[in-house]
């Protein structure tokens, strides 16, 4: 499979201050990549860097296999970019920035533009000065998708979203990439990520920390238990080397267990059980494992 | 050619008014002035100190003269050309910062060559119809009320050098614009940059400093030295080659290799 992006040692830095740093990965054509990390972990730099808005201190960032720096006006006529903070030009209407936007990519879009417009509740006579948050990113969405791009690349394309907007939204991400668009997907909320995404890297600090897939992410990590018993638990009862965020009182206990299980479901039947859960931990619960 | 069309409509409200009230103004003002700045003005000495006039680029010997009179008016007027152009020049790439638009613009599919060569033709437009529109009601004015001693291509050489002023400023604009994107009062800044290099020239006019005057555009365009050689000092248009090649040269260098501004 064609490699869409390829990062190799890619480092951004601005002086003294951190960007990012060695940051290695590849994203595969169709695939659906998500990019987590907390604010100023550099996800936006990664991205701008790739765009070419930004030049990199050192290593290199290709897409379609070509240079980012080099042939970044090439590679754009194939990358639709919803950014973080929405921003059009205001004295525009959100019709006049679609045309506008169908021009710069020489592109006949219309039909395109009004079905999106339509499935998005975005009204396109309205002045761009006028609309609220989640309207205006509405705009970057459409505008990003309306000539139909090979490669999709979002930041934080949620934010401001309403939860009927944000299922539409992630119902045309998912006819886009049945299309056949390869979409990099950056976010700080990792519900969205691991519903959506089947890889993910996780960014800590301008660094690369992981990069698994969204089911390996979760069978390699943690089970988060619960236990509720009938008779008081002996003290420390669960503690162990692969035990953490254990909180326990007199007849219940919960923790986060990686390791054997067949050794905590013996565990848990030598106690007069009243109730038991083992469920995967959320996304947050697995990423803040890397952060500790 | 989306984004140069793009570019001149945010620049058609001030194109419309740069150009209505230089063109207005010029054609009410010489017949006006052709009957103040007379001979026997300047022999009561009713015009004061004439030295004033001297550090405009008009000597006192063609004051009086039809020609003399708009290249004293036009020496004025160029301060209007030059806050409009370097105003076109510097707006079209702060703007992008400040209204933090930089990201739609430039993640499409265009060069920033290709983006600094359409939003700086954009502004060299505007400012050259601004001086269409003086150049025309100057000539307009001049046919009306000039009876004798009127040389159109002298006349011609004075009104030129408002648009050459003006691309002057575009270039030097752009230059800034490039350099310093943040910059959220772009027609303050160019009002105040514009009158330091007028008081500049009139600095190097009565210093004689011909170094100086080299790198004002308003010490450039001596209406004495178009009445006296017919034509623009070959120093002074080497000079605005010169210059504005550097600072295009130098925008398009910078702009190619420097990160984005993105404001958040």
């Amino acid at each position: 499979m064609e490699a869409i992006i390829e990062l190799n040692n890619l480092t951004k830095s601005y002086g003294k201050q951190r960007g990012i740093e060695d940051v290695t990965f590849t994203v595969d054509e169709g695939e659906v990549f998500g990019f987590i990390g907390p604010n100023g972990a550099g996800k936006s730099t990664t991205i701008r860097t790739l765009l070419a808005l930004f030049k990199p201190t050192a290593g290199s960032a290709r897409i379609f296999g070509m240079d980012c720096t080099k042939q970044a006006d090439v590679i754009a006529q194939e990358v639709g970019y919803v950014p973080s903070e929405a921003a059009y030009y205001d004295n525009m209407k959100v019709r006049e920035l679609l045309s506008y936007t169908a021009a710069l990519y020489r592109k006949d879009c219309k039909q395109k533009t009004e079905e999106l417009c339509t499935r998005l509740s975005l009204d396109p006579t309205r002045k761009i000065a006028d609309l609220s948050f989640g309207n205006k990113k509405k705009v970057g969405i459409v505008s990003a998708l309306l000539h139909s791009p090979r490669l999709i690349i979002l930041d934080e394309p949620t934010a401001g979203l309403d939860p009927l907007v944000q299922q539409t939204f992630f119902e045309i991400l998912a006819e886009e990439n049945a299309r056949g668009a390869t979409i990099f997907f950056s976010s700080h909320i990792l519900s969205e990520v691991q519903k959506f995404c089947q890889r993910v890297g996780i960014l800590k600090e301008g660094r690369l920390a992981n990069i698994q897939s969204v089911k390996e992410l979760r069978s390699d990590g943690f089970k988060k238990v619960s236990v509720t018993v009938k008779t008081a638990l002996p003290a420390d009862y669960f503690k162990a080397d692969k035990v953490a965020n254990l909180i326990q009182n007199d007849t219940s206990a919960q923790f986060m267990h990686k390791g054997d299980v067949d050794l905590l479901f013996k565990k848990i039947a030598a106690l007069d059980v009243e109730d038991a859960f083992i469920e995967e931990p959320s996304l947050e619960e697995v990423f803040l494992h890397y952060y500790q | 050619m989306a984004i140069l069309r793009y570019e001149l409509r945010q620049l058609r409200f001030y194109t419309l008014w740069w150009g209505l009230a230089s063109a207005l103004f010029i054609y009410a003002a010489l017949p006006s002035y052709l009957d103040l700045l007379n001979p026997t003005a300047l022999e009561t000495g009713s015009l004061g100190d004439a030295g004033i006039f001297s550090l405009l680029g008009v000597d006192v010997d063609v004051l009086t003269a039809p020609i003399g009179v708009f290249g004293f008016l036009t020496s004025v007027l160029v301060i209007a050309a030059g806050i409009n152009g370097m105003f076109a020049g510097l707006k079209a790439f702060s703007n992008e910062t400040i209204r933090k638009s930089a990201e739609f613009i430039y993640t499409k599919p265009f060069s920033r060559n290709k983006v600094f060569c359409a939003k700086v033709s954009a502004a060299l437009i505007s400012v050259f119809i601004v001086g269409i529109c003086y150049y025309t009601a100057s000539m307009a004015s001049a046919f009306t009320n000039v009876t004798q001693g009127f040389d159109f291509g002298q006349f011609s050489l004075v009104a030129l050098s408002f648009p050459l002023t003006g691309l002057f400023f575009v270039l030097f604009g752009a230059l800034i614009g490039v350099l310093h994107p943040k910059i959220r009062t772009p027609l303050l800044l160019s009002s105040g940059v514009v009158f330091l290099f007028y008081v500049l020239a009139a600095f190097a006019g009565k210093m004689q400093a011909d170094a100086i005057k080299l790198l004002t555009p308003f010490s450039y365009f001596s209406t004495s030295s178009i009445v006296n050689s017919g034509g623009y000092a070959t120093v002074s248009l080497a000079a605005l080659i010169v210059l504005c090649i550097c600072f295009t040269a130098i925008s398009i260098t910078v702009f190619a290799k420097k990160d984005i501004t993105i404001l958040s």
